[in-house]
């Protein structure tokens, strides 16, 4: 039996080694500052989704938010399988908070029509919220299952999961549709396939703003967000009691001695 | 009831109250210092109530009996959730940020229509205003962030704030569930736990964890030697299990053990909230990286600046030579 899924992508800055300079006065990352990437367990959630495909048929359909460059992701899931691609580009959803978000990709879900999976990364590597799979779930009243890491089974409408719960792992039975937010031990995501790039690399890309989702406008952007980011800073050592230990012999010995009189040792 | 409360979700674990709870009390009772309102705990499943004393520092203890909220299972948590904070309006929700907290929070935050805050590490009340710090970017980065909206749901890191001693008469509500539950569209079959036979890094009191900084498989030898030395056994951060340098029961962190040892010695480890989350309330915490902006050194004690592998073997030997003497 066929299956439709949709899976959510962000294009993110590579924060890997993000500095404080790389950061706006409103909390928003300055993408100019840093390279623009795909988000890592997004890639994992595609991954998903095209090897359910490729096992029992059906379509995966890939939507973005974000500015016009974000297409790039896009292009890069169709490269990699994916039959459709969406992006969502509105100047009015900028500065949208997590539920903002979450309302904005429910629209864009509902606008595609039928689906049995929404599919996303745990969570994206600039805000490490992991907030808008589950509240997208909420919004479109269907259940939702966290951290999946395998798709043990999927039969009559009922999908068995194995989800990594960090002490362990737990097994689960959840029915369609389901939104499921896959961790990045889930699987390894295919390349893109060179024959694909070619006959993709011009396709175009289809483009809706908020007005095609039918969204309400008090819940986009600015107007929609709860939340205010008032003021970013670099992390700064707080601990007290911290210790500098000078990187030399001396020091080494007497930071053992300190802990054998400490008794740790 | 007051518009100025704070609510806590307190969590257990097999059994046992999981240490965020009293941590999250801890948070509640500063927190209720600021806005002039109560401390309300709440508690769920059958055995909710064998917990409250451990929490009795809270004002009032709400314990939600219904068999459907034995196991952790999203929808019949959240639908009680719902209710009890719809009914409470509290002035801000405090969640832990583990595995349950994430799952729920987000989804309760969409429910309510209220603002969700990950990563808060500082939580302070002015006026009308919440100021929260959280941690973004891994760790490297922290935001202020201003919320006016009640309630604010806030998803607090382990060891943000310190549990105290303190104990009260708070008076327990025992009910049964304000709304109907049933089984929902997630039904729990299973937990799985990691294979025996390794050894159990949450049981050891000594941990020396190697991170990204080791660069090379080949280095692992030297920092196991450490261990050894120190009496303790070889931990890691995720990307080293990731790489397959070591097993997964060795990994420390969110998504792998949460351990408490009286040492950690962290080599070569940044620290992201995702491992700090698994080691944070060890006893003493030594820290050693190149880089002097690495989180890490956020929750160390102790800091050192330099290449680990310039300390590792000296240190085995300075070690070794002391058990000598002794």
């Amino acid at each position: 039996m066929p299956y439709a899924s949709i899976v959510c992508v962000k294009q993110v800055p590579d924060t890997a080694n993000i500095t404080v300079e790389a950061m706006k006065e409103d909390g928003t990352v300055n993408r100019a500052a840093l390279p623009a990437i795909f988000n890592p367990e997004d890639l994992h959630a595609l991954e998903t989704a095209l090897s359910l495909r490729d096992e029992h048929g059906g379509t995966v359909t890939v939507v973005t938010m974000g500015p016009p460059k974000a297409a790039e992701v896009l292009r890069e899931c169709l490269y990699r399988g994916a039959d459709r691609a969406i992006l969502l580009t509105d100047g009015r959803a900028a500065a949208s908070d997590t539920l903002a978000t979450s309302y904005i990709l429910s629209r864009a879900v509902k606008t595609i029509g039928r689906y049995d999976f929404v599919f996303c990364g745990r969570q994206a590597i600039d805000g490490d919220t992991a907030q808008v799979g589950p509240q997208c779930a909420e919004k479109l009243g269907i259940p939702q299952v966290t951290y999946l890491e395998q798709v043990i089974d999927l039969c009559d409408g009922v999908v068995r999961i194995r989800r990594n719960v960090g002490h362990g792992w737990e097994i689960v039975e959840a029915r369609l549709p389901v939104l499921l937010t896959v961790v990045e031990t889930a699987n390894q995501p295919r390349p893109p396939a060179a024959r694909r790039v070619m006959r993709m690399k011009r396709a175009p890309i289809e483009q809706w703003d908020l007005d095609d989702i039918g969204a309400d406008l008090s819940r986009c952007g600015l107007a929609g967000s709860p939340t205010k980011v008032h003021r970013i800073q670099a992390i700064v050592l707080t601990k007290e009691g911290h210790t500098e230990i000078p990187p030399t012999e001396e020091g080494a010995r007497q930071m053992i001695h300190e802990l054998v009189v400490d008794r740790t040792l | 009831m007051s518009a100025q409360d704070i609510l806590v979700l307190a969590e257990t674990n097999q059994e046992a109250l999981a240490d965020i709870s009293l941590e999250l009390l801890a948070g509640a009772r500063q927190l209720a210092g600021g806005t002039g309102g109560q401390v309300v705990a709440v508690l769920l499943g059958p055995d909710g109530a064998k917990h409250a004393d451990a929490l009795s520092a809270a004002d009032r203890i709400l314990v939600i009996d219904d068999l459907q909220l034995a196991a952790f299972s999203p929808e019949p948590y959240l639908a009680v959730l719902e209710s009890v904070v719809s009914s409470e309006g509290p002035r801000a929700v405090l969640i832990g940020s583990t595995t349950i907290g994430l799952d729920v929070a987000p989804a309760l935050g969409a429910r309510l229509d209220a603002p969700v805050l990950s990563g808060c590490q500082q939580i302070v009340v002015e006026g009308d205003t919440l100021k929260v710090t959280s941690a973004i970017c891994g760790g490297k980065i922290l935001a202020d962030v201003e919320v006016k909206g009640s309630p604010a749901i806030l998803l607090v890191l382990p060891g943000s704030f310190r549990p105290t001693e303190e104990t009260g008469a708070a008076q327990v509500e025992t009910l049964p569930s304000p709304v109907a539950l049933k089984p929902g569209a997630v039904t729990f079959e299973e937990l799985i736990l990691p294979e025996a036979g390794d050894v159990d890094i949450t049981q050891q009191d000594v941990l020396v964890a190697v991170g990204r900084g080791i660069q090379q498989e080949g280095n692992m030898e030297a920092a196991e030697e450490l261990a050894h030395a120190l009496g303790g056994e070889l931990a890691a951060s995720r990307p080293i299990v990731d790489q397959d340098w070591l097993p997964t029961t060795r990994q420390v962190g969110k998504s792998g053990m949460i351990v408490k040892p009286k040492f950690y010695l962290a080599l070569g480890v940044s620290g992201a909230p995702e491992h700090q989350e698994g080691m944070s309330s060890s006893d003493l915490i030594i820290a050693v990286n190149t880089d002097p902006a690495a989180p890490i050194f956020e929750v160390a004690h102790y800091g050192v600046e330099m290449d680990l592998m310039d300390l590792v073997e000296p240190l085995t030997e300075a070690i070794n030579a002391r058990k000598g003497e002794a």
